[in-house]
C-alpha cells in the first residue's frame, strides 16, 4: 500500500475525503451488481448444461439415423436427395438487457410454417425411409440448438462481465480505498503535526516576550 | 429377342456367380474386429483387383464404385443385348438427371455427385438443355426434362423434381421390361412398385402430408391398384395389414408390416422388401436360355454391395457385429 503523491493541505484532504466517499459507494454498488450477475449466471449455466445434454443426445440419434440411411444407398444419391432444400429458414436476431449486458435473443423463422412435410425435399421411391427419421429428428433439434446457442453466448457475455466487475470491485477494495485512507491519515497527521509545531512556536515566542 | 442368343452369356454369368461373396466371407467380414481387418479380408476376394485405385486408406466407397463399374462392363461384354444391362444402368441415369436438373436450376456445381455408370452422356445433355435444343435427346428422357422444368417453373417446389423423376424412372424401366417380354422381369418390377407404394403410403402418413400428396407420389402400373392405397390412407397399421393380406407380395409384405408395427421403424421393412425381391429373382437360377441370369447377376451384385456397405459403414462407426447381422440382406447365392 502506498500513499498518494499529494501535498498535505486541507484542500487536498477534503478532496480525498470526497473521493473516498465515492469509492466506497461505488464499491458497494459494484459488489451488488456482481452478486446479481453471479445469480443470473448460475441459472443460465444450469440451463446450458441441460440443453447441451439434450441437444447432444438428439443429434446423436439423428446422426445414427443418417448413418443407417447412408448404409443402404450410395453417398452420391444421399447427397443428391438433400442438395436442394425445399424449406428455407432464417434467424431473427434481437437483444435483451441483463444487468447491463446485451445478450442475444434468436428466433427461428420458417418460410413454410405449418406445412409439416416441407422438410423433406426428395421423392419417396428411391430414398430409404431412415432419411425421413434423420431429417425429422434434426428438425426437432434445431429450435433447441438455437436456444443452446443463445444461452451459451449469454453465458460467455455474462462471464466476461462478471470478470470485469470483479476486477473493478477488487481494485476498489484492495487498492483505491486503502490508498485513499492511508493518504488521508497521512495528511491528517501532517496537519496535526504542523498545528502542534505552530502552537509550540507561539508558546515559545510568548515566553521570550514575557521575559 | 431370341432367347437362344444368350446361351454363351448365361454360361459365363454362371462362372461369375461363383465369384460372388459367399455367406462365409460376409460372416468373416462382420466379425472382423476393425476396419483394417475387414479391408484385409475384402482384399482376398474378387474386390482385391480394385484396391490399387485406393488413394487413401479404408476409402471403401472408391472400391465399391470401381467394382460396380467393373461388373457393368463385364456384363456389357457378356450380354448379347445391351438393353438388359442398360435396364440396370437406368437408375444411375435418372440419378444423374436429378443432379443435372438441380444443378441447372440452382446454378451450382454438383459435379461430384454424378455417378458415371449411366448410359447417357450427361455433359452433352447439359449443353442441349442450356442451348434449349433437346431434339437429339432420347424421347423419354426429353419428356422427363421438359416435364420437370415446366413443373418447376409453375410450382417452384424442388421436391417435385425428385418425385417426377422417380416416377418417370419406374415407367421407363417398365417400358424397357415390357419390350424384353420376360415374365420374371415384369413380376419383379410390379412387386417392386407394390412394395414402394406401401412404403410410400406409410411414409406419407408419418410425414403428415395430405391425401393429395399421396396421390401424387404413388406409382401406378403395379399389381395393386392405386385406389386401394388411397383408401387405406386413413387406416391404422393393423387395418393396412388386413387390407393387403391377400396381395401377391403378401409373403414378404406382411412380415415387413408386422415388424414396422412393432418397432415403428422401417429398418426391417426395407430388409424384407429386398429379401422378397432377391428371392423372386432367384428364379433365374433355373433359367438357362434367356436374359434373366444376366439381370439377376447384376442385381445380386448390387445386393452384395449393399451388404458390404452396411458392414463397412458399421465397422467405421464401431457398431457391434450382432447389430450388423440383423440388418444384412439375403444374398442371391
Amino acid at each position: 500500500m502506498a500513499k498518494l503523491n499529494v501535498n498535505p493541505t486541507r484542500m487536498e484532504l477534503s478532496k480525498l475525503n470526497k473521493q473516498l466517499g465515492i469509492a466506497t459507494r461505488g464499491h458497494k454498488l459494484l459488489k451488488d451488481k456482481q452478486d446479481e450477475l453471479m445469480r443470473q449466471f448460475i441459472v443460465l449455466i444450469k440451463r446450458n448444461r441441460e440443453l447441451r445434454m439434450e441437444v447432444e443426445k438428439e443429434l446423436e440419434q439423428s446422426f445414427k439415423n443418417f448413418f443407417l440411411a447412408s448404409a443402404t444407398m450410395a453417398p452420391e444419391m444421399l447427397e443428391e436427395s438433400i442438395s436442394f432444400p425445399k424449406e428455407s429458414i432464417s434467424v431473427h436476431l434481437s437483444r435483451k438487457n441483463v444487468m447491463g449486458v446485451h445478450v442475444p435473443v434468436m428466433e427461428m423463422k420458417r418460410k413454410m410454417e405449418g406445412d409439416e412435410g416441407s422438410i423433406y425435399p426428395y421423392g419417396c421411391a428411391q430414398t430409404p425411409s431412415e432419411l425421413d427419421d434423420a431429417i425429422a429428428k434434426l428438425n426437432e433439434t434445431i429450435p433447441k440448438l438455437l436456444e443452446l446457442a443463445e444461452v451459451e453466448k449469454a453465458c460467455q457475455l455474462l462471464a466476461d462481465e462478471i470478470e470485469k466487475t470483479r476486477r473493478r470491485v477488487n481494485a476498489l477494495e484492495y487498492r483505491t480505498i486503502p490508498d485513499l485512507e492511508e493518504t488521508i491519515k497521512y495528511i491528517r497527521m501532517k496537519l496535526d503535526e504542523s498545528e502542534r509545531s505552530t502552537i509550540t512556536r507561539l508558546m515559545k515566542v510568548k515566553d521570550i516576550i514575557d521575559r | 429377342m431370341d432367347r437362344l442368343d444368350f446361351t454363351q452369356g448365361v454360361v459365363r454369368t454362371r462362372v461369375l456367380e461363383k465369384k460372388l461373396l459367399t455367406f462365409g466371407t460376409l460372416e468373416r467380414l462382420i466379425d472382423a474386429g476393425t476396419m483394417d481387418e475387414a479391408m484385409k479380408i475384402l482384399k482376398e476376394t474378387d474386390y482385391g483387383s480394385s484396391f490399387s485405385l485406393l488413394t487413401e486408406n479404408n476409402d471403401f466407397e472408391t472400391i465399391l464404385f470401381a467394382e460396380l463399374k467393373r461388373s457393368f462392363q463385364i456384363m456389357d461384354d457378356v450380354s448379347p443385348d445391351s438393353s438388359i444391362v442398360n435396364l440396370l444402368r437406368l437408375k444411375y441415369d435418372y440419378h444423374n438427371l436429378k443432379v443435372l436438373l438441380k444443378e441447372i436450376i440452382l446454378d451450382k456445381d454438383f459435379s461430384h455427385l454424378y455417378l458415371p455408370i449411366g448410359t447417357m452422356d450427361i455433359k452433352q445433355i447439359k449443353t442441349f438443355i442450356l442451348n434449349e435444343n433437346l431434339q437429339d435427346v432420347d424421347p423419354p428422357v426429353r419428356a422427363a426434362i421438359v416435364e420437370v422444368l415446366t413443373d418447376y417453373k409453375i410450382t417452384r417446389d424442388p421436391q417435385r423434381i425428385g418425385i417426377i423423376l422417380d416416377r418417370l424412372y419406374i415407367y421407363h424401366f417398365l417400358k424397357i421390361i415390357e419390350a424384353i417380354k420376360s415374365p420374371l422381369f415384369i413380376e419383379y418390377a410390379k412387386a417392386m412398385i407394390d412394395f414402394i407404394n406401401v412404403r410410400t403410403l406409410i411414409r406419407v402418413k408419418r410425414q403428415k402430408k395430405d391425401r393429395k400428396f399421396l396421390e401424387e407420389v404413388l406409382l401406378s402400373k403395379g399389381n395393386i391398384e392405386k385406389e386401394k392405397f388411397l383408401h387405406s390412407f386413413t387406416d391404422s397399421i393393423d387395418q393396412i395389414i388386413r387390407n393387403f393380406r391377400n396381395e401377391k407380395i403378401a409373403k414378404g409384405l406382411i412380415p415387413a408390416l408386422q415388424s414396422y408395427k412393432e418397432t415403428n421403424r422401417f429398418e426391417d421393412f426395407e430388409k424384407e422388401m429386398d429379401n422378397y425381391l432377391i428371392k423372386l429373382i432367384r428364379e433365374a437360377k433355373h433359367i438357362h436360355f434367356g436374359p434373366e441370369p444376366i439381370f439377376a447377376y447384376l442385381l445380386a451384385k448390387e445386393t452384395e454391395m449393399k451388404n458390404l456397405r452396411i458392414i463397412l459403414v458399421s465397422k467405421a462407426n464401431e457398431i457391434p457385429p450382432q447389430m450388423v447381422r440383423k440388418r444384412m440382406r439375403e444374398s442371391y447365392v
